[in-house]
């Protein structure tokens, strides 16, 4: 059932990465790594709530919540995101008037064509690269525990190595257009598999050992001054390095305009609604866990 | 529309309106023991800085969205 299930989401996306573009299904790199430019706000929106919102948010969350009992992973996880908006508003924007300016698809694109300089743009390009790779070991992480559960006959680095094999293939067969609509899928289905958890866990709260959420759900630590320092402080950071990260950057130039953008922009907090639903659910692991 | 004018300033009041929301009453709100059915009331403001910020942002970009120009 999990497997069929699993399958199902698998051929589905491969599917819709082959939607046919409006007008000639060119494949040129603009239509390759920035769907032309063509994204309106649905769409952008989509494709932007995809990158941010990876397998590492929707486990990682309430897991960090579950394993530590603590309330501080919750309150730097969601206030960083959440702050990323507003300095999204502002900067993805100006980022695309200027990528618009330099003809640029992609980041290395468009500080190469800022500084005038091959170098700049390549060296840029390395240095994205480089940076994924913590994100990418996190997806890794991830999918290992979601095979895990799929109790496959075989080993999880074999799964995870064609995983990274079909991955690759599907966004080098269908660019950002294809990433898009997978997005799309993936919203639904994330959004559509936490709500019911959360109110399946809502439902069954009173059944089984339940104990008081109060008693495993810590609030302030030992060292109130030093957690609340630590939090305040990756709030700020991560909110200003999550604007510019590899993976959120890479959507600013499918947009359709910087008011596409801003449009889009105005509805990612919306969908962070499924962070209380996730905290119902780590709470409900940390309450009935006996 | 100048970097000084009202509504650029009252943009940029409306996007800084989220970073008071949740980082100022942080300090105070992270050592309270109160707490809503079980959710310490930290985690609590922190969900309703949710809505708060999607109107800020559609606020901010309100004034734009009339006689604005790419």
């Amino acid at each position: 059932m999990r497997l069929g299930g699993f399958l199902f989401i698998l051929v589905l996306a491969l599917g819709l990465s082959f939607i046919p573009v409006k007008s000639g299904a060119s494949q040129d790199p603009k239509a390759f790594f920035a769907a032309r430019g063509q994204f309106g706000a649905l769409l952008f929106f989509l494709l932007a709530a995809g990158e941010t919102y990876s397998i590492g948010s929707v486990l990682g969350f309430p897991g960090g919540i579950a394993a530590t009992g603590s309330i501080d992973v919750a309150l730097w996880f969601i206030g960083y995101i959440l702050l990323a908006f507003p300095i999204g508003m502002l900067l993805y924007p100006r980022l695309w008037q200027v990528g618009q300016k330099y003809g640029a698809i992609t980041l290395p694109d468009l500080l190469g064509g800022y500084f005038e300089s091959r170098l700049v743009a390549s060296l840029t390009g390395c240095l994205l690269v480089v940076l994924m790779l913590p994100l990418g070991t996190m997806q890794f992480m991830g999918l290992s525990a979601v095979f895990s559960q799929l109790a496959l006959p075989l080993p999880t680095c074999v799964l995870s190595a064609c995983a990274a094999v079909l991955a690759f293939l599907f966004v080098a067969s269908a660019g950002l257009r294809g990433a898009a609509w997978a997005a799309a899928l993936k919203d639904i289905s994330v959004l559509g598999a936490i709500l019911c958890v959360a109110l399946v866990a809502l439902t069954q709260w009173s059944h089984g050992s339940a104990v008081p959420l109060a008693d495993v759900l810590h609030g302030a630590s030992t060292t109130p001054g030093a957690s609340c320092v630590m939090i305040l402080s990756t709030i700020i950071v991560q909110a200003l390095g999550f604007c510019i990260a590899p993976q959120t950057a890479a959507a600013i130039f499918s947009a359709r305009s910087s008011e596409t953008i801003r449009r889009a922009q105005i509805w990612m907090p919306l969908y962070m609604v499924l962070f209380p639903l996730l905290f119902v659910v780590a709470a409900y692991g940390l309450t009935h866990h006996a | 529309m100048s970097a000084s004018s009202p509504r650029t300033r009252l943009r940029f009041g409306l996007l800084a309106l989220p970073f008071g929301a949740v980082l100022l009453p942080m300090p105070f709100l992270y050592g309270l023991s109160f707490r809503l059915l079980g959710v310490p009331v930290a985690l609590v403001w922190l969900f309703l800085c949710l809505p708060l910020t999607t109107l800020c942002l559609a606020w901010s970009s309100a004034p734009l969205g009339r006689g604005h120009t790419q």
